[in-house]
C-alpha cells in the first residue's frame, strides 16, 4: 500500500472507489494515487476494471454514481462531467476514439473546444494547431480532408495528438499504443516524458508488459475490479505482473512451424493497387509473394504502408484499381467482391472488429453464419438444427466463452468477440485466411489462445496471412515475415529474426 | 484445441463478461415487455372505449369490423418493417397503393379485365414500382429516403393523370368479395381448430428442441400456449358472433405467415437483419448486399399490388385519396410494433399488431365521435409516444455498452 500522505503530495488520490452495474461489481475498494511527474501504469485483463476507474477519475460516471473519494491536489472534489474534469486538468484519452468522418481532421482533433473569433471559428488558428499536432506523430494530410479519408490508426493518432494539446495537470491514456507502431509509441512516450518533466502526472493503461519497462515509475495490477498487486518500479517484475494479472502462470507463445511446408496455395505476382481517389497514387506497388500450405505469413510494415490495402485488394474489398494478378489454388484472376472471395477459399478478419467485423445486436449463431449460410441453408430456408450443430462446434472449438449460440455478440469480452468471428471465418473453410490485426484489443491470455489457434488452422492445411504492427508478435508468431514500405516489399524474414531488422525495413533503411 | 478448462481465476473474468450480458438479458426482457405492454395498451384503450361506448367496442360485430379495417395497413406496415429491417424506408406506400388501385380498377371499369388476371396485373405492376425503386437505390446510389419521396408525389400523379383525378367504380362483385367476403361461421371455426392444433403443435416441437438447454423453457411454453388459446379463442367469438372471418383477414393470415417464415428461416430474412445491423461488416461477410436490397423492394412492390387490391375490394372503387397517410400508418404501425428506424431490429408480426393498435385507436375514437381532426391529433402523440420509447431503449442501450 502507498503511504497515505496527507494532501498536496499527490495530483490524484482516489480513496476507496468503488462502482457497480447491475448485478457486477466492477471496481471493488480502489485506492490509487498519482504525484507530480510520476507515469502510474494500470495494467490487467479485459473486464479488470481499469477502464471503469478511469471513467470514475475523469467525470465520465457523475460523482455520485460511485463510492469513495477522488482527491485533486489533495482537495476533494465531485466532477459531474468530462468538461467538469477537464477544467481541473484531468484529461482522459479514451480506449474507443469516435471520429465524424464528414468533418474535417483539424475540426475533429478540435471537437468541444473550436478556437472562436468574434463567435466564429477561428479558422486559421484552428488548421495551425491542427497541423502541428499532425506533424507531431508525422501523419502526412491535409487538416481540412474529412477525417475519414485517414486510416483508423491515423485517426487514433489523430485523436491522441488533439488530447495532448489540452493543457492537463494529470493526463491518462488509455491503451493508446493498441494500433500505434513502434514508431509512433516512441513519439507518444517521448512526448509523455517532457509532459513529465513539466510535472504532469500520467496513469497509463496497457496490455503490453514491454512498454512498463520504458515508462512506467510504478505499476499497479488490476484483477476483477480489485487492485492484486502494485510494484514500486516497472523494471524486473514481468513474471511477477503477468502472474498477478491472469492469476495464472502465463503460456508462452507457440513456436514455429514444426511439420514441412505444403504446395503453393496463393501466389500474388506484381499486384500494384491504386489509390481509388487518386489513381495515380499506388497504395501496393509490384507485390509479389507465394504463399505455402501450412504457413503463417507475417505481413508487417508502419501505418500506411499499404499491408490492408494489399489484403483488401486479394480479398475482393478495395474500390479502387487493380493490376497484377493473383492465383489461388491453381486458379488465376482477381476477385472482384468478398463474395467472389469467399467463393474462391479466401476469408479475411478485418482489422476494426467493431466497424467491419462484429454485427452488433445480432446473435453469436447469426454472427458465425453470416459468411456462409449457404453451407447451412435449402435453396431458400435455413436448415436451423445443421446451423446450429455447425456452429455450436466451432464455438466450443475456439472456447468462446460463455458458449450461447443465442446471446447476443455485444455482451462479449474482446477475445471471445474475435474468436467469433475466428468462427465466422473457419465456418467458410477457407483456404487461405487473412488476418488484419488479430489480437488489437484482445487481453494477453486471450492472446495466446489466438496464437494457437492460429497455428492450429494452418496445421490442418490451410494458410494464415498476419498483418499486424505488433513486432513481438510477428517474430514470434509467424513462420516467414514479409515487410512493406510505401507500398513495397522491402524486406522478408524468417521466424526469430532480429526485430532491429526488420524495423530498419519497415522504415526504408533496410539493405 | 480443447485445452482443460483453466482454474479459477479464468471463470471469475467471465463474471466480469457478464456485466453487459445482464445488461443485454435486461434489454432483451424489456423488449419482449414491450409486447406485453403492446397488449396492456391495447386491453386499456379497449376497455375505455368499451365503457365509454356503452359497450359497442366489444361486439363481435365491432371487433370483426376493427380487424378488416386494421388488415390494409397491418400488410404494408409488415412489408415497410422488412425494408426499415434492412435500413431503408419507404415512404411511397399511399401512392403507390392508390396507382395499383388505379390500375385494378380500371382494369375491371374500363376494360371488364375479370377478377383473377386483374388481380395478378395489379401486383406485377407494385413489384414494378418496387423495381423502379430498387434500380435508383441500388443501380444509382441514392438513399431511399429520397427515392420513395419522388415515388409518393409521382405515382400519385401517374394515377390523376390517368384517371383525371376522378373516382372509379363500380367494380365487380367477386372483386370486392375480396375484402368484404366473409367465411362463415361454421367453416371458420374448422380453419381456427386447425390453426389451434398446427400452432400447438409447432411450438411443442420447437420446445422440445430446447427444454434441456433452458430452464424457463416450461413456463415459456405455458404461457405461449395460453396467449394462444386466448387469442384462438377471442377470434372465434368475434367471428363466430358475427358473419364469420372477413376475407381480408385471410389475406392477412396468408400474407403473414410467409413473411415471418421468410424473415425467421430464410437466407434473405438473416441477411437482412445482418445488412441493417451493419452494412460494412455483412458486405465484407459476402453478403450480397444489392441482391437482397432489390428482392426487399420487390417484396414491398408486391405488397403494394396486394394493398391497391384490398383497399379497391374494401371500398368497391378507385377513389383519388384512396392510400393518402397509409405510408405514415404503415411506418407507425412498424415502428409502434418494436421495428427501429436504426435498421437491424425489428418483426413482421410486431410491425402487423402495432398496425392493429394504430386501428383500435382510429376505430374507438370514431365509435365515441370524437372529430377526425382530433383524431389524427390523437394518433400523432401515440406515434411520438411510441418512438420516445424506441430513443429511450437505444440510450440505455449505449449507456450500459
Amino acid at each position: 500500500m502507498p503511504a497515505e500522505a496527507a494532501g498536496s503530495d499527490f495530483i490524484l488520490d482516489i480513496r476507496h472507489a468503488s462502482k457497480s452495474f447491475p448485478g457486477v461489481l466492477a471496481v471493488s475498494d480502489v485506492d490509487l494515487s498519482v504525484r507530480p511527474g510520476e507515469v502510474v501504469a494500470v495494467v490487467g485483463e479485459n473486464g479488470a476494471g481499469k477502464s471503469t476507474l478511469m471513467k470514475i477519475i475523469s467525470g465520465v460516471y457523475a460523482a455520485d454514481t460511485f463510492e469513495g473519494e477522488v482527491l485533486i491536489d489533495g482537495t476533494p472534489r465531485q466532477f459531474r462531467t468530462v468538461r467538469d474534469a477537464e477544467t481541473a486538468g484531468v484529461v482522459l484519452v479514451p480506449q474507443e476514439l469516435y471520429v465524424a468522418p464528414g468533418l474535417s481532421i483539424a475540426e475533429n482533433m478540435f471537437m468541444g473546444c473550436l478556437p472562436g473569433k468574434h463567435g466564429f471559428v477561428d479558422r486559421a488558428f484552428l488548421h495551425t494547431m491542427a497541423a502541428e499536432g499532425l506533424r507531431f506523430f508525422g501523419i502526412k494530410a491535409r487538416t481540412d480532408a474529412p477525417a475519414g479519408t485517414l486510416s483508423t490508426s491515423e485517426q487514433r493518432l489523430v485523436v491522441i495528438a488533439s488530447a495532448l494539446a489540452k493543457s492537463a495537470r494529470l493526463i491518462i491514456l488509455d491503451e493508446p499504443t493498441a494500433s500505434l507502431t513502434q514508431e509512433e509509441t516512441k513519439r507518444l512516450f517521448a512526448h509523455v516524458r517532457r509532459m513529465q518533466q513539466e510535472g504532469v502526472g500520467c496513469v497509463y493503461i496497457t496490455h503490453r508488459l514491454d512498454e512498463i519497462e520504458q515508462i512506467a515509475d510504478r505499476v499497479v495490477v488490476m484483477r476483477n475490479g480489485r487492485v492484486v498487486a502494485r510494484f514500486d518500479t516497472g523494471h524486473g517484475h514481468h513474471g511477477a505482473i503477468v502472474r498477478a494479472m491472469i492469476g495464472r502462470e502465463a503460456e508462452t507463445v507457440s513456436g514455429p512451424r514444426v511439420g514441412t511446408l505444403g504446395a503453393p496455395i496463393m501466389a500474388v505476382s506484381r499486384l500494384r493497387v491504386f489509390d481509388p481517389h487518386d489513381p495515380k497514387r499506388r497504395r501496393v506497388d509490384d507485390v509479389s509473394f507465394i504463399l505455402r500450405r501450412g504457413e503463417i505469413l507475417g505481413l508487417f510494415g508502419l501505418v500506411g504502408a499499404g499491408r490492408t490495402e494489399l489484403a483488401q485488394a486479394i480479398f475482393g474489398g478495395w474500390s479502387g484499381i487493380i493490376e497484377g494478378s493473383i492465383e489461388i489454388d491453381g486458379r488465376a484472376g482477381l476477385p472482384r467482391s468478398p463474395e467472389e472471395a469467399i467463393k474462391r477459399g479466401i476469408g479475411m478478419l478485418t482489422e476494426n472488429r467493431k466497424q467491419t467485423g462484429l454485427i452488433e445486436g445480432q446473435t453469436v449463431l447469426a454472427n458465425v453464419s453470416a459468411a456462409s449460410l449457404d453451407d447451412v441453408s435449402g435453396r431458400l430456408l435455413i436448415d436451423t438444427s445443421r446451423e446450429r450443430t455447425r456452429n455450436d462446434g466451432l464455438i466450443h472449438q475456439l472456447d468462446v466463452r460463455p458458449p450461447k449460440l443465442d446471446a447476443v455478440v455485444d455482451a462479449f469480452s474482446g477475445g471471445n468477440q474475435q474468436k467469433i468471428l475466428l468462427a465466422r471465418w473457419l465456418a467458410t473453410r477457407p483456404k487461405v485466411l487473412i488476418l488484419d490485426e488479430p489480437t488489437v484489443g484482445v487481453d494477453v491470455g486471450a492472446r495466446f489462445e489466438i496464437y494457437r489457434l492460429i497455428r492450429a488452422i494452418v496445421d490442418d492445411g490451410r494458410a494464415v496471412l498476419m498483418i499486424s504492427s505488433d513486432l513481438p508478435e510477428v517474430t514470434q508468431a509467424c513462420d516467414r515475415i514479409l515487410v512493406m514500405y510505401k507500398g513495397r516489399l522491402t524486406g522478408e524474414f524468417v521466424h526469430g529474426a532480429s526485430r532491429h531488422a526488420i524495423m530498419a525495413a519497415a522504415t526504408g533503411r533496410g539493405n | 484445441m480443447s485445452d482443460p478448462p483453466p482454474s479459477g481465476s479464468m471463470w471469475r473474468a467471465i463474471g466480469a463478461d457478464s456485466l453487459p450480458a445482464k445488461a443485454v438479458g435486461m434489454l432483451k426482457r424489456l423488449l419482449s415487455g414491450r409486447v406485453v405492454s403492446m397488449l396492456l395498451v391495447f386491453l386499456l384503450l379497449a376497455i375505455l372505449f368499451h365503457v365509454a361506448s356503452d359497450g359497442v367496442f366489444f361486439s363481435p360485430r365491432n371487433v370483426t369490423l376493427l380487424l378488416r379495417q386494421a388488415s390494409i395497413v397491418a400488410v404494408v406496415a409488415a412489408g415497410v418493417s422488412i425494408l426499415m429491417v434492412m435500413g431503408e424506408i419507404d415512404l411511397s406506400i399511399g401512392s403507390a397503393a392508390y396507382l395499383c388501385s388505379v390500375v385494378a380498377a380500371v382494369l375491371q371499369v374500363w376494360y371488364a379485365v375479370p377478377t383473377v388476371p386483374a388481380v395478378l396485373i395489379t401486383i406485377l405492376v407494385g413489384v414494378t414500382l418496387g423495381a423502379w425503386h430498387s434500380l435508383w437505390v441500388i443501380g444509382v446510389g441514392v438513399p431511399s429516403f429520397v427515392v420513395t419521396l419522388a415515388g409518393l408525389l409521382a405515382f400519385r400523379g401517374i394515377g390523376y393523370q390517368i384517371t383525371s383525378a376522378q373516382t372509379i367504380a363500380p367494380l365487380s362483385k367477386s372483386f370486392t368479395f375480396l375484402s368484404e367476403g366473409f367465411i362463415p361461421p361454421v367453416p371458420s371455426y374448422v380453419v381456427l381448430a386447425v390453426v389451434l392444433v398446427v400452432a400447438t403443435a409447432y411450438l411443442l416441437r420447437r420446445s422440445r428442441l430446447n427444454l434441456h438447454a433452458a430452464p424457463g423453457e416450461l413456463a415459456r411454453l405455458t404461457g405461449y400456449l395460453v396467449a394462444l388459446v386466448a387469442a384462438i379463442g377471442f377470434l372465434a367469438w368475434a367471428f363466430g358472433g358475427y358473419l364469420g372471418t372477413p376475407v381480408a383477414l385471410v389475406w392477412v393470415a396468408v400474407i403473414g405467415l410467409i413473411l415471418w417464415v421468410l424473415m425467421t428461416r430464410s437466407k434473405f430474412g438473416r441477411n437482412a437483419y445482418m445488412i441493417g445491423s451493419n452494412r460494412e461488416a455483412a458486405m465484407l461477410s459476402g453478403i450480397s448486399i444489392s441482391r437482397e436490397l432489390f428482392l426487399g423492394f420487390l417484396l414491398m412492390g408486391a405488397l403494394y399490388g396486394i394493398a391497391g387490391v384490398l383497399v379497391t375490394a374494401r371500398l368497391g372503387s378507385s377513389t383519388p385519396s384512396t392510400g393518402t397517410f397509409m405510408e405514415l400508418d404503415a411506418i407507425a404501425g412498424a415502428v409502434i410494433g418494436g421495428t427501429s428506424l436504426r435498421g437491424g431490429v425489428g418483426t413482421t408480426a410486431g410491425a402487423m399488431v402495432g398496425a392493429v393498435l394504430l386501428t383500435t385507436i382510429d376505430n374507438g375514437m370514431s365509435i365515441l365521435n370524437v372529430s377526425s381532426f382530433l383524431q389524427l391529433v390523437v394518433k400523432g402523440l401515440v406515434l411520438l409516444l411510441a418512438l420516445s420509447f424506441d430513443a429511450y431503449m437505444i440510450r440505455h442501450r449505449t449507456y450500459r455498452m
